[in-house]
């Protein structure tokens, strides 16, 4: 934790060798995503057919939006969003809400978004002006908003003949529908933070906050922007959770929690900030939700899938913090 | 929080008896104790005598201590800076490795002794990836959640008898329940325990030698190395101490509930690090905080909830209550000059 | 600073007056019947087994002029335990509960024996608890013939996949519902082969079963017919939501339990059935044990399944018929304005 701290007052390593460490966590994710591709091959032949991969690319769908949502706070030096799900949630439920008060397609989709980010709002007033550790309001908001969700909802019941019922079904351009958002935000991100100028701001200041502010950029703007945008990002995750749940509960948030960190934290992500690949996401959320899976090809029950997947993580956070301390020392 | 209680202790002779007791309660203390003060007092007049019975006391005390004594082994971890974010998932291994050992015929102290090895080897897989590697805390342990849930599960549903229909252990004890429900007068055992253990731990960190070493790798890790402390080894130790503690937990559990859920211990690391940061621990920054305080944290919480149980009042308004309380008290310590976000 | 000192003064004031009032409000009147209820909390369900309080139970002891206390054991183990302790401190004079972690009804039995408080259990049995329920067994079984009735008319007994949604942690109840959907199938279309039935945890929600089952379908990329049976409603439409989303080449009939998600006209199209339980509305069969545990005429003690104190019908339904049954908001409404009633007499077709 002392490491998470320190680390912030080191001056940000140049833009190029930073491109050359993500190329290298992107390869890596990559080859042991491919590795567990072949071995499934390996032991059944029939693993590539258009089943694994619809299962596969369903299960990146909410847990791949989450995460992007999640490293962007990561890597603005927000810490974590526990109260992600929240956001998630607000969405879905409202989204079902304004569908029953009859609102079109569009007004829908932004009512919806805007309600997780009013959410975010809240948060980024809790961190900016109270000047509260954001893993405790979250951790707090997530607490309190989870039994606020229980008490105002309980349940939500999603038609089976709207048009929400049908996005979590269908297909666009071969891949599922509801994937494409999750796709989009990763090209997006990548972007974003790669060439604008204003996404190279949270990159500063997640890696420097001190020296960020001395360059002049406003750090409760870049706070403000960071939470509302998480939440909003957590937002259209919810939009996908209504498509795929037509029975929304308020305790669904728990299942995506871990998986959507440990996807961050995989990927190389920092939790000291200014430091991660949207791209390597994408490719860690494809090896997680490629884990299941295979499982499944190897005669093993889903009960594993968590196992092996925590010491994955156990794993692969030791390997990258060892090359990091080795790099630094030579 | 930020004040430590041998700086308050050194300037109280200056002050008068009025005055102490007035700086003592402005302190972070102070406004757990006022808090608790305010919750009982509403206790007192709204739910009436039932407050102050003795089986109320068992209630809340009784129920209090094994999370307590759950905690007070982790805050060594948080002391340390290193948060194990494992403990709650640590708790149910250990009641499942323990209810597995024991049903299957294992004499209890050996299965005692088994989970806690069990237990302590993956706490040592903790410090490995924390402290050899360098892994961030949060990250590991929270890796280590993961897996340790898994875990449980199958273990659980691989006890034979049973084939895979059922991962639920129901399991009793009779000794160890026997240990878990006793009383001397109103005070439940495994409370006073608790409560020793309270202050033998509040004397350690703050009159041994130890105990100082652990703070200063907590504070200041980079001081603290230069002053020559073996800073990876009290790291080690302290996620060994919080595995202990979570295995100890998950077997008193067993004993208590007659039975070992896998689902035990969910959100735990969540619920009891919320009440130590409200007893004034920080899982940002080592080096803060006390026993004492760390269970006042857990006993305000337990109050509130003993409030809305004997009133019957809408359960769900616990988890709120803890949030919010969680941002009072971190935003009051932060105006009387604690860590402020930026 | 002064304003912390003011504040310091009133509190301990506010205190002290605190300790003035309470041998005041102790006047205590003469003990009254009371009943207490400690909820399921399972999220999504209305009444005795949800989070959110049980109308029925509150309006049938106002009624009768009884007192009346809930808790919640939120499915939690340590909660349902401590819950067991609060119900003797309240000194209720009946229980109803519902604890999702029936390992350790054995402890709270043993706590609640000890303090002689008589408890009405809701669909997991307990020696020594009236039990109160469906029989899970059969109506699974009902169910389960319900869709190989299905199966044998549509896919001439011959279903690619059986999925088995299992919810485990249910225990025993897991077992009667989902094993007895199995036992039903069978004993309508006896010659689907071992190997066709795939068992899986789906722990009783859309969230868990939907992934689980997109897996094993994925693992079994020939199986195009699927059938699916589950231990509750939302552990079916998950699997048969996954079998849509994998493609317009599958074809999912399933049928559910508990009738969660069967009532009303958001019903997912290959939810051919399920037996409704009308768990919202289970208390208001318990005033029929209740009532003569309050004349001290506690009736003889029946705890087990097979052999209920009450029991509760099961109301098999197919999608057709439940189009016309409202959602269970609208249900629990009606029935707490007049719980003389039951639900299954009011609502199920004949």
């Amino acid at each position: 934790m002392s490491r998470l701290l320190s680390n912030r007052f080191k001056v940000p390593s140049l833009r190029k060798s930073a491109d050359s460490e993500y190329l290298a966590t992107i390869l890596v994710l990559l080859g042991v995503w491919i590795f567990l591709i072949v071995i499934s091959v390996i032991n059944r032949s029939d693993f590539l057919s258009r089943a694994t991969f619809g299962a596969i690319t369903f299960n990146m769908c909410i847990i791949g939006v989450l995460a992007i949502g999640q490293g962007f706070v990561v890597i603005s030096g927000g810490i974590l969003d526990l109260s992600i799900t929240v956001s998630m949630l607000i969405s879905s439920f409202m989204t079902v809400v304004f569908y029953e008060l009859g609102w079109n397609t569009p007004a829908l989709i932004i009512g919806s978004i805007l309600c997780a980010g009013a959410f975010g709002l809240f948060n980024s007033i809790l961190v900016v002006w109270l000047k509260i550790n954001p893993l405790i309001v979250t951790l707090a908001t997530g607490f309190a908003g989870g039994g606020v969700l229980l008490i105002v909802f309980d349940r939500k019941l999603v038609d089976p003949k709207s048009w929400i019922a049908d996005f979590g079904t269908s297909y666009l351009f071969r891949f599922p529908t509801a994937w494409w958002p999750m796709a989009l935000l990763t090209i997006g991100a990548h972007f974003f933070f790669k060439y604008s100028r204003f996404g190279r701001h949270f990159l500063a200041v997640g890696g420097n906050p001190l020296s960020a502010k001395a360059m002049g950029i406003s750090l409760k703007r870049m706070r403000v922007s960071t939470f509302v945008g998480a939440a909003l990002i957590g937002g259209i995750a919810g939009i996908i959770f209504a498509g795929f749940t037509p029975e929304i509960r308020p305790n669904a948030g728990t299942y995506y929690m871990l998986p959507v960190i440990a996807a961050v934290v995989l990927a190389g992500f920092s939790l000291a900030g200014g430091r991660g690949s949207f791209l390597a996401l994408f490719v860690s959320v494809g090896f997680l939700s490629t884990i299941p899976t295979a499982l499944v090809f190897f005669g093993l029950k889903s009960i594993w899938e968590t196992f092996i997947q925590g010491f994955i993580l156990i794993i692969a956070v030791s390997i990258d913090a060892y090359r990091i301390v080795k790099a630094r020392g030579r | 929080m930020a004040t430590n209680p041998t700086q308050l202790a050194s300037h109280d002779h200056k002050l008068s008896k009025f005055e102490m007791i007035k700086k003592s309660l402005s302190g972070p203390g102070g406004t757990i104790v006022i808090g608790l003060a305010l919750i009982i007092g509403t206790s007192a007049i709204w739910v009436g005598k039932m407050t102050f019975t003795s089986f109320n006391l068992y209630l809340v005390l009784g129920y209090l201590a094994i999370p307590l004594i759950i905690g007070i082994f982790a805050s060594f971890s948080l002391l340390a800076g290193v948060v194990d974010l494992s403990i709650g998932a640590m708790v149910a291994l250990s009641a499942v490795v323990f209810a597995y050992l024991c049903t299957g015929n294992v004499n209890e102290w050996l299965a005692a002794a088994i989970t806690i090895l069990v237990c302590l080897g993956f706490g040592a897989i903790n410090g490995v990836a924390i402290v050899v590697f360098g892994a961030n805390p949060i990250a590991a342990t929270l890796g280590m959640l993961v897996g340790l849930r898994g875990l449980a599960r199958i273990i659980s549903q691989m006890r034979p008898g049973t084939g895979s229909s059922q991962d639920a252990i129901s399991l009793m004890i009779t000794g160890l329940n026997n240990f878990t429900e006793a009383q001397i007068s109103f005070m439940p055992v495994l409370f006073i325990i608790a409560l020793l253990l309270v202050f033998v731990t509040q004397g350690i960190i703050s009159f041994t030698r130890g105990g100082r070493h652990v703070r200063a790798v907590g504070g200041d890790i980079v001081a603290a190395r230069r002053a020559g402390l073996a800073t990876e080894r009290i790291k080690f130790f302290s996620l060994l101490a919080s595995a202990f503690g979570a295995s100890i937990g998950g077997m008193l559990y067993v004993g208590k509930l007659g039975g070992a859920p896998v689902t035990l211990g969910t959100n735990m690391e969540f619920t009891i690090y919320a009440a130590l940061m409200i007893g004034g621990y920080s899982i940002l920054r080592g080096g803060v905080g006390n026993p004492m305080g760390g269970f006042l944290g857990l006993l305000i919480i337990a109050v509130f909830a003993n409030l809305v149980d004997n009133k019957g009042l809408d359960t769900r308004a616990a988890d709120i209550f803890v949030g919010f309380l969680l941002l009072i008290i971190v935003f009051l310590d932060i105006r009387r000059g604690g860590d402020a976000f930026e | 600073m002064s304003l912390k000192k003011s504040m310091a003064i009133k509190t301990v004031a506010i205190f002290s007056a605190f300790a003035l009032i309470i041998p005041t409000t102790n006047a205590t009147a003469a003990p009254k019947f009371k009943l207490c209820v400690a909820l399921g909390g399972i999220p999504g369900i209305l009444g005795a087994l949800g989070t959110s309080g049980d109308p029925i139970a509150k309006a049938g002891a106002k009624a009768r002029g009884w007192d009346y206390y809930e808790v919640s054991n939120k499915l939690d183990a340590p909660t349902a335990v401590k819950n067991a302790d609060l119900i003797v401190q309240q000194k209720c004079s009946a229980l109803i509960q519902f604890n999702g972690r029936p390992e350790v009804n054995p402890t709270i039995a043993k706590k609640l024996a000890k303090a002689k408080i008589p408890v009405i259990t809701y669909d997991i049995a307990q020696p020594g608890w009236y039990f109160l329920g469906i029989d899970n067994l059969g109506a699974g079984k009902a169910g389960g013939a319900a869709l190989g009735k299905l199966i044998k008319e549509k896919w001439n007994c011959q279903p690619d996949l059986v999925l088995e949604s299992h919810g485990y942690g249910a225990g025993i109840v897991d077992s009667m519902r989902t094993g007895g959907m199995v036992d039903g199938l069978k004993s309508v279309c006896p010659d689907i082969d071992k190997s066709k039935f795939k068992a899986f945890e789906g722990n009783g929600e859309i969230a868990v079963s939907q992934p689980a089952a997109r897996d094993i379908l994925a693992a079994n990329p020939t199986a195009k017919k699927i059938a699916v049976v589950g231990l509750n409603d939302a552990g079916v439409v998950g699997p048969l939501l996954a079998a849509r989303q994998l493609g317009s080449d599958y074809e999912a009939m399933g049928w559910g339990q508990d009738g969660n998600l069967i009532a009303g006209d958001k019903v997912d199209p290959d939810l051919k059935g399920s037996v409704l339980y009308f768990l919202e509305g289970y208390s208001a069969y318990a005033f029929e044990v209740l009532d003569a545990i309050a004349k001290k005429q506690a009736p003889k003690m029946r705890d087990g399944a097979v052999n209920p104190a009450v029991l509760v019908k099961p109301c098999p339904v197919s999608a057709a018929q439940a189009q016309n049954i409202p959602i269970d908001k609208v249900r629990i409404k009606k029935l707490a304005k007049d719980p003389s009633k039951t639900l299954y007499s009011i609502y199920c077709p004949k």
